[in-house]
């Protein structure tokens, strides 16, 4: 009789310790994976921002005089550049709004320039930067499906009690406001 | 009734994870030539010329044309087709999709990490433009395709140090030039081809198409992209 009953718990808590290595281990990955993909995000943001004098500068030589749109990227893009070394989701968020509100509008000025957008290097600029828009966009949805994931276990039971003690948070969605939701791009 | 929850539930499941609700894609070789504008010979010609890429390189280079985006952008569908389809080698990642929309006139080009050092943006589009677009814009499909592809596919074998064994496309500046010497390209392939399969490519197996299907071939496994390449309306 006894030694069923100390049996009964043995195997209770091997069950629950593999229960608990197995939750742990796996939400670990998942948050490393988390931090994988928003490290993606950031890196593309980058790569606009790097983009962007280059972009600039070509449309200068066109439209010279629209100096306030110029002004008001390169101050979006130093905040966002600022912000992206910064780890924090939600400043990134905001200053990713603003300097796709800034470009959108370079975007429009540069419909009205026909010459500009004949300009060879111009196209292949405009294809730079609509191809890394797109893949912000993508890095963007990669990158809050796995936080979806993630978050998801941690709200339920019972692998919430195993994040509870192993310290596992939840993250935060990367998400851009409706009005700024249209990446800047132009049709041909 | 237990089998009718089966059912119903397997259905659930179905529905739960397909995302998009794309037209199913029939591989033929590396073509699925959903929209019916490639004619038999051409694919032929296009999946030898695809399969000698992906011997010498590895890399993966899938056509896809389809009737519909069904509303979605075509960044979404490309991507889609390119992660779930697995192109390009396991590790090397060097995919790409080229997916024609005739009749929503949207074409891209996907490329992926591999090839995105290979083939950047500008690039994707240069290929867009100046041997897709034009054809596309005459309705002239299968040429535009088969230029476009050939471009891309020589491109990638130039930039991997390799030598394929088909001419290098011409812009389609002066259109009756380009067409003679497509015709001539095509008339050397066929040359070629028959020599160096044995029993020629329309008759049995050994060509790697017999019969016109190219069931032998398998994409890499890769599936590593990340929204590289560029896009056209006409």
């Amino acid at each position: 009789m006894k030694n069923t009953l100390i049996l009964a718990i043995l195997a209770i808590v091997i069950a629950f310790g593999a229960f608990f290595a197995g939750t742990f281990n796996k939400l670990q990955v998942m948050d490393e994976n988390v931090s994988a993909n928003w490290a993606q995000v950031e890196n593309q943001l980058k790569r606009r921002n790097d983009l962007i004098p280059n972009f600039v500068n070509t449309v200068k030589g066109y439209a010279g005089h629209e100096k306030e749109v110029f002004t008001n990227i390169a101050d979006a893009r130093a905040k966002l550049s600022g912000s992206i070394n910064s780890k924090d989701v939600k400043a990134v968020q905001q200053n990713t709004g603003e300097l796709n509100s800034a470009l959108s509008r370079l975007l429009a000025i540069a419909e009205n320039y026909p010459e500009l957008k004949a300009d060879k290097s111009f196209i292949a600029l405009q294809d730079e930067l609509a191809g890394t828009e797109n893949r912000i966009a993508i890095a963007r949805r990669d990158y809050n499906e796995s936080v979806k994931s993630i978050n998801s276990l941690i709200r339920t039971f019972p692998t919430a009690i195993v994040a509870a003690i192993s310290g596992v948070k939840q993250r935060e969605y990367f998400e851009i406001t409706e009005t700024e939701k249209q990446p800047p791009k132009v049709e041909f | 009734m237990i089998k009718r929850f089966l059912v119903l539930g397997l259905l659930f499941l179905l529905t739960g994870i397909q995302v998009f609700c794309l037209e199913a894609l029939n591989f033929n070789g590396f073509i699925a030539d959903n929209a019916n504008v490639i004619t038999p010979r051409n694919e032929i010609i296009l999946n030898q010329m695809l399969l000698e890429l992906q011997t010498k390189t590895k890399a993966d280079v899938a056509v896809v044309t389809l009737n519909s985006l069904e509303g979605y952008p075509v960044e979404d569908v490309s991507l889609e087709i390119a992660r779930k389809y697995k192109l390009g080698d396991k590790k090397l990642n060097n995919g790409a999709l080229v997916l024609i929309v005739p009749n929503d006139r949207k074409a891209r080009i996907e490329i992926g990490y591999g090839l995105e050092g290979i083939i950047n943006d500008s690039k994707a589009g240069r290929i867009l433009d100046d041997y897709m677009i034009p054809y596309f814009k005459e309705n002239a499909y299968e040429t535009g395709i088969m230029q476009g592809t050939a471009a891309l596919a020589y491109s990638i074998a130039e930039e991997y140090g390799v030598k394929l064994s088909f001419e290098k496309p011409q812009q389609p500046e002066n259109n009756n030039d380009a067409d003679v010497l497509f015709i001539i390209i095509i008339i050397m392939l066929f040359i070629l081809l028959n020599r160096g399969g044995g029993g020629g490519i329309f008759f049995g197996p050994s060509g790697g198409f017999g019969g016109g299907r190219g069931s032998g071939i398998r994409f890499g496994g890769g599936g590593g992209f990340g929204g590289g390449g560029a896009s056209r309306g006409w």
